[in-house]
């Protein structure tokens, strides 16, 4: 179980992001995140994978958090995820080496493995960051916005994939603004604004 | 005529070995025109040269891109003499990245920066306040702006100075639904007060209200163009094939059994 209990976070004290957040995943679950652009979202994700420290509160998964993090976060703008320096091909293997059927499942071609991150467009690098994720090691996902970019087939294929993982016990937080795909894909779905849970 | 497409491929120069060059192709032979008044909306898969086309519309593709064909506005081929008289003056882009801010500046000096360069005398507040940011938002670091307020800063900067083309890369994604209409309802304000509107999104549910055509990009060519109109139903009245497996794969639809 991933769990977020009690967590604030400002980046200045006047101006609070998040004011007494819990939320907990457990494997095999995928809440839907949704709410107003601007009221903490991406906050609470980063902070539950670990990215950010909560001023207040804590976050426990019970797993081993040496080494592959057990919980990977997706950002939503994945040009920020990469080292610009790097091919795709060692970003892909950066944590493991992916097998072919979820590297074919995510339409990842090896054509791509030589160039550079702004060598190939917004919506193929967010599955690049995707497929680096899905390490077996990886026991929870923050996927913030991740098909966001993504054209409505392309969209129903990485998350039939998703919910395919997630069947098999990974825990997912969805954190998006499309209300019809979180009903689709959805366990629950909760509604953050101004830095609380609705 | 506001904007004309015409017959223009885009490819990368990329080398094979040390001194062998090849192009690898990613638009090729688009045309299409853009009339005053009307939104069109550019969809299509990730990957089949959305960007690339906004990217060449600024000439700002990467170093090793390399272009044929035309882009015409308002009559006057786009070239090297000419760019820096519409660039940001007489067409707007927003970025679909925030990468394209300036990381080192408070977004309200970008944003007085935007309105020096298209000569424009509007209040920065009121063009903060038409998509719901507030003085906070002008104090802030881009990194410090949520992934929606950042859209909607950019969406800010590139409107300020009123220009005749408006090219937005996926201006609604990160965008709650409410904020998300009010960036496309603008963006159809624009088209009513006799702009041209170049959408490129993937969410065609959410762009078809306010689009007025729909082009459709595979694999770096058009498929086809559309009335807003015919994506209804089970998509019957759309002429290409792809376009109704977009239309039929959408959550809103038949979403996993399709595809």
């Amino acid at each position: 179980m991933l769990e977020a209990r009690d967590i604030h976070f400002a980046y200045r004290p006047e101006a609070p992001i998040l004011s007494g957040v819990s939320l907990a995943l457990a494997p095999g679950e995928l809440i839907g995140l949704s709410g107003a652009s601007g009221g903490g979202k991406s906050t609470l994700g980063r902070i539950m994978a670990g990215y950010l420290h909560p001023g207040r509160g804590s976050v426990t998964s019970g797993e081993s958090m040496s080494g592959w993090s057990p919980v990977q976060y997706l950002h939503q703008s994945s040009i920020f995820a990469v080292d610009p320096r790097w091919r795709i091909g060692r970003i892909v293997e950066e944590g493991w080496q992916p097998d072919e059927a979820t590297r074919q499942a995510l339409g990842i071609s090896r054509a791509w493995y030589d160039r550079y991150p702004h060598e190939i467009s917004g919506g193929e690098l967010q599955r690049v960051t995707l497929l680096r994720a899905l390490s077996p090691q990886t026991r929870y996902l923050i996927a913030d916005e991740i098909t966001a970019m993504l054209d409505p087939i392309t969209q129903a294929d990485i998350w039939r994939l998703l919910l395919a993982r997630c069947e098999a016990g990974l825990g997912i937080l969805a954190i998006s603004h499309d209300a019809p795909l979180l009903a689709r894909v959805a366990t629950r779905t909760v509604t953050m604004q101004s830095g609380k849970l609705l | 005529m506001l904007l004309s497409v015409e017959d223009f491929s885009v490819s990368f120069r990329r080398y094979a070995g040390l001194l062998q060059q090849r192009l690898v192709p990613a638009l090729q032979g688009l045309s299409f025109s853009l009339d005053r008044g009307e939104v069109l909306a550019l969809v299509g898969a990730s990957g089949a040269g959305k960007s690339l086309l906004a990217h060449a519309l600024f000439d700002i593709l990467p170093p090793n891109a390399v272009t044929t064909g035309q882009l015409v506005i308002d009559g006057s081929t786009l070239d090297q003499s000419n760019w820096p008289d519409y660039r940001g003056r007489r067409m707007g882009l927003v970025p679909q990245s925030a990468s394209h801010l300036d990381p080192l500046a408070r977004c309200g000096k970008q944003l007085a920066w935007a309105a020096r360069r298209s000569g424009s005398t509007a209040d920065p507040q009121q063009a903060l306040a038409r998509f719901g940011l507030d003085a906070t938002a002008a104090k802030a670091f881009p990194h410090q702006l949520s992934g929606g307020m950042a859209r909607r800063m950019m969406l800010a900067m590139a409107t300020i100075g009123k220009p005749d083309l408006i090219v937005a890369d996926e201006p609604t994604s990160g965008l709650d639904p409410d904020n998300a209409a009010v960036v496309l309802g603008h963006l159809h304000q624009l088209a009513d007060a006799q702009k041209g509107v170049l959408l490129i999104t993937h969410d065609l549910a959410q762009a078809l209200p306010f689009a007025t055509r729909v082009a459709i990009l595979r694999d770096g060519r058009l498929v086809d163009i559309e009335p807003a109109s015919a994506f209804t139903g089970a998509g019957a009245a759309l002429k290409s094939d792809y376009a109704r497996r977009l239309w039929q794969s959408m959550p809103q639809n038949g979403f996993l059994t399709h595809a």
